[in-house]
Order: C-alpha cells, then sequence, then structure tokens
C-alpha cells in the first residue's frame, strides 16, 4: 500500500477540484457489483469529467463520449465533456493537458475540441486496449475502436506522454497505477487546501463498491481491482473521505456546488463536504 | 495415429523495389560506399489444401519517395492464380509499413501477430522518430481495428499454426518480429523476413541499421541456425540475391516470382 507523504514541499498550489457532470444513465443496483445484493433498485449511474486548477495550470481528467456514442448505447447526455469543462471557466481550446484514467468509452472520446491538449496515459491501458485482451467480448465491449484509433494517431502525432506507474505531473499532481477495472487505468492525487484528494475515476466507480467492499462487474482483474482499493486509501494519506468515486450520483450532493447556477452539475470537491461522509462509507 | 505433414510449396513474390546503399544496409559502414539495391516480397506458402500469405507489404497510401511500387501485394499474387479477397491465413512477421500495408485487400484473411508487435506498434517506443518511421499510422489503425473485428490471432513466442508450419518470436528489428518455419521437400525452411534483411547482414555479422534491440538481432542470426539444415534455408526479407539464386516459378514469372522449396 502507498502512503502519501503528509505535505508536498513548501510552495505546492492547493489546486482546485471540480466535478462536473456531463450524462447519466439508470439502471438497475445489481448491474454495480459483482457479489449480488438483496435489495435490487433502479439506480442512476453518473457520467464526470473533473478539472484541476491552480498554480497557473489547468488539468482535465477524462474526457466522456460524445453524441454517437450516447446514442449508440442508450446513454443520456447533458452536454459535451468540451462544454461541460467551459461551465468552470476552462476553453478547452485552450487546455494542454488531459490525464486520461483509462480508454473506455466514457472516459476518453470528445478529443476534437482540446487540439492543443497532451494526454496523459498508461502505456499498459493502451496494450490492453489493442492487444490480446480486446479479442474477448466481454473486456472489449465497455471500449469504442474510433476512440482508441484516435488516440493511437495522437501518439504518432507526440502528443501522448506514456507514464508507468507513477509520474507527478506537476507540483502536487500525480498519477498512480491502478489495475483492475481495466490493466491501465489510473487515478489522480493532488494537493488541495484539506490534503491530499484522489479522483479514483473507476478504480471505484461507487462509493458501496470500495466500501462493502463489492466490485464493479466490469473488471479486468479483481485482486487487483480490491488492492486498488487500498492503494486509493493510501494516495488520500487514510483519510478515505477525500476519496471521489467515478460514477457516483451521491458526489452532488455530498459537496458544495461551484455556483448556485450550478447546482446538481459542477461540485467543488476540494471545498468541505455538506453530507456526511461517513455514512457513504459506512462508518456509522 | 499422426496426422502426415505437408510438404508446403513455397514462394517469394516481389512487389517493389529501391536502390539503397551499403551504408543503409549495414551499422558497421565501409569506407567505400557503393550501391545496394533491396527488393521487397511477400511470401506465400501452399500446401495441405491451405494458403498461408506472410506479409500485406504496402500498398498505394503509402508514398515515400524512392521506394517503386511495381505492383501491389494482391496484384503480386495473381501471378500465383491467388485472390486475395479469398485469402484466409496472413501471418504477419512485424508492423512496419512494407510488411503490413494492404489488409483492405485482404477482407478476409486472419491475422498471425504476435502481442509484443502491436504493444510496440501502439505504446510510447513510439514518440522516437527512429522506430516511428518503420511504422505507418493508417497500417497500425487497420490493425487495431482488425483486432476488434476478431481478426487477430495473437501468439507469445513460439506456436505451431498448422502441421508443419511454426512461428517464432525472435525481437531484434522490432519488439515482436516473427518468422515463419515452415516444412518442404527440401526440408524446413525458415522465411525470416526482417530478422535478415540481407544475407550479409547474417553471414558477415554486420546487421541492418533499423534496429530496436540488437541482442536480440544477433540472437535470432544464431537462434535461426537451429531451425535449418543448412544456413542456405533461411530466407532474408529484402535481398536481391533471392530472385537471381532461385528458379522463377514459371518461365513468364522470371524477375517476379521464384519457387524456394
Amino acid at each position: 500500500m502507498y502512503i502519501a507523504p503528509n505535505t508536498p514541499p513548501t510552495g505546492t498550489p492547493e489546486y482546485e477540484v471540480y466535478a462536473i457532470k456531463y450524462g447519466d444513465h439508470t439502471r438497475m443496483r445489481q448491474d454495480n457489483f459483482i457479489f449480488k445484493d438483496p435489495h435490487d433498485e433502479a439506480t442512476t449511474i453518473d457520467f464526470y469529467v473533473w478539472v484541476i486548477t491552480g498554480g497557473g495550470r489547468t488539468f482535465v481528467v477524462d474526457i466522456g463520449f460524445e453524441e454517437q456514442e450516447a446514442k449508440a448505447r442508450d446513454r443520456q447526455l447533458h452536454r459535451l465533456p468540451s462544454e461541460a469543462v467551459r461551465l468552470v471557466g476552462v476553453d478547452p481550446a485552450t487546455v494542454e493537458d488531459i490525464i486520461v484514467t483509462h480508454l473506455h468509452y466514457d472516459h476518453c472520446g470528445d478529443m476534437s475540441p482540446f487540439p492543443k491538449a497532451r494526454f496523459h496515459l498508461q502505456e499498459s491501458e493502451m496494450n490492453y486496449a489493442t492487444g490480446k485482451s480486446m479479442t474477448h467480448q466481454p473486456l472489449r465491449h465497455a471500449y469504442n475502436v474510433d476512440y482508441v484509433v484516435n488516440f493511437v494517431r495522437a501518439v504518432y502525432d507526440d502528443r501522448v506522454n506514456f507514464v508507468d506507474g507513477v509520474s507527478e505531473l506537476a507540483p502536487g499532481i500525480f498519477v498512480h497505477h491502478i489495475g483492475g477495472h481495466t490493466a491501465g487505468i489510473q487515478s489522480v492525487r493532488v494537493w488541495t487546501r484539506k490534503g491530499w484528494l484522489v479522483v479514483a475515476s473507476d478504480a471505484t466507480h461507487f462509493y458501496d463498491n470500495m466500501a462493502i467492499p463489492n466490485p464493479f462487474p466490469i473488471v479486468c482483474h479483481v485482486g487487483h481491482m480490491l488492492d486498488g482499493y487500498e492503494t486509493l486509501r493510501g494516495m488520500a494519506g487514510g483519510n478515505v473521505h477525500n476519496v471521489i468515486p467515478g460514477h457516483d450520483p451521491q458526489v452532488l450532493s455530498l459537496f458544495p456546488a461551484a455556483s448556485k447556477e450550478l447546482e446538481g452539475i459542477a461540485v467543488r470537491l476540494d471545498a468541505d463536504p455538506i453530507g456526511d461522509l461517513s455514512k457513504v462509507w459506512r462508518e456509522s | 495415429m499422426t496426422q502426415a505433414i505437408p510438404e508446403y510449396e513455397v514462394y517469394a513474390v516481389k512487389y517493389a523495389e529501391r536502390l539503397g546503399s551499403n551504408h543503409t544496409t549495414f551499422v558497421f559502414k565501409d569506407i567505400h560506399d557503393g550501391p545496394m539495391p533491396m527488393d521487397y516480397f511477400v511470401w506465400a506458402i501452399i500446401g495441405g489444401g491451405k494458403t498461408f500469405i506472410v506479409d500485406l507489404g504496402f500498398d498505394r497510401r503509402y508514398a515515400r519517395g524512392e521506394r517503386h511500387l511495381l505492383r501491389t501485394p494482391a496484384e503480386g499474387l495473381k501471378f500465383l492464380d491467388i485472390d486475395a479477397a479469398q485469402v484466409e491465413e496472413v501471418i504477419v512477421s512485424h508492423m512496419h509499413y512494407d510488411h503490413a500495408g494492404s489488409l483492405p485487400d485482404f477482407p478476409r484473411a486472419r491475422l498471425y501477430l504476435q502481442e509484443d508487435e502491436m504493444a510496440m506498434s501502439t505504446g510510447h517506443f513510439m514518440k522516437y522518430k527512429a522506430f516511428r518511421h518503420g511504422n505507418f499510422i493508417e497500417y497500425t489503425v487497420d490493425f487495431v481495428r482488425a483486432v476488434y473485428d476478431d481478426r487477430v490471432q495473437y501468439l507469445d513466442g513460439t506456436q505451431t499454426i498448422a502441421p508443419g508450419i511454426e512461428l517464432h518470436r525472435v525481437g531484434g528489428h522490432t519488439h515482436g518480429i516473427q518468422i515463419a518455419r515452415v516444412w518442404t521437400r527440401s526440408g524446413w525452411l525458415v522465411l525470416a523476413s526482417d530478422a535478415v534483411h540481407m544475407y550479409d547482414n547474417m553471414n558477415k555479422q554486420n546487421p541492418y541499421p533499423a534496429v530496436f534491440n540488437m541482442r536480440a538481432m544477433l540472437d535470432g542470426f544464431r537462434d535461426m541456425q537451429n531451425l535449418v539444415d543448412s544456413p542456405d534455408r533461411i530466407i532474408p526479407g529484402h535481398d536481391p540475391l533471392i530472385i537471381k539464386n532461385f528458379p522463377a516459378a514459371s518461365a513468364k514469372l522470371e524477375g517476379k516470382v521464384v519457387r524456394l522449396d
């Protein structure tokens, strides 16, 4: 288990971190857990992008899907990911750094509005998305070959920074390879006013996947996914309240809205929570 | 009961040529540079009721100066009455542009490829021009799409894909380059593709300069000797001596297609 240092070097920016919802989908709770739960009910899965700003730089984390894929998979697209980042004042045309947690369709699709971006990606994720694993339909299902091809082209255009394991992309912004959900998924650790915050993305889809724990059923390696929950805890310096799941609708009510108009759409993750995090983490 | 192993017929079909030089062909340079022409081939293995094609050459989408495309690989295979549109088995030695290029002409083919080769062609090594130069993005993309279309048979190391046809990953020139060892009426034959570009690269221990892992390339030269009865059963990938030294498949095909077995 990786334990993050208590404090980064002096001068490290305290970043602002936003989660912005761009789409959603309704399905049964059973679809979210590998071990079945007796209480089945309709639940919502939210689709997010995240924005990290500070120290004069902006990092976008993941770029969702676009209209064509939303239609093909019958997902609700409320706004393009590239439009979603505008809600917190980011112009996609000027974004220079995009962390791509993994290459599933709902995390890497809206590429063209970000012409200046460089993509930070684990090499093991590209190997997974183009290699032998993709000859298995259950592993391939969440990938869109057109999106994968866009990233292969980006490699040849010198727009991909391949990461192998852990890398500090800017002072106080780290990516960590997690694996499990996909072979090369990574999560983000960022320094904020309340300490290390972990944008887990799909290393844990919902609070309950990690809190119970009961893994998400779309999985490449269950052992690595469970190990990943431990890694996320360590990345947050042991404070699990600072771990942000990738698809949980509760995120929008647990943290304060970025502004009044963005109620239910965008929240400030580096702010103090307004909901009871000990409850979602099943601590009481 | 053992199945009879077919004695395969093996052909080299020339589809392109280029006028290179000694300095572009050997790592260790001679003071006196001189012309060194280079031929481009695809290979056909026929026997046991099946046809295997080795490599896909390049097609008209690839336009880089001095390589002169005489005919597309599909057009070349017509000389042997092989219809590319009907070919079901293609062995891809590696993903360089001149070996992985005309996939659209082979719509039914299953591709035998080392997983390491795809990893190199889509991974971080492509940031180096020295490696990326050998690949062509459109061909790489064709292969990624083929994975999602269930058309790629990934290999890891050595595998027998039909009685008397073995594929061996050797690496060296690229991370996942593989060679084909084929049983023929004259014994085992190795189609080395670019594990050996020219006879002299191997015989003079003076490798071709496009190399990823020199140790693996040299290991490959040595290990291939153990797969054949004599070194002349190893067929290099680009040597113009192939067309000169082997008999034409027929009088009409002089200079175009030779019979290697």
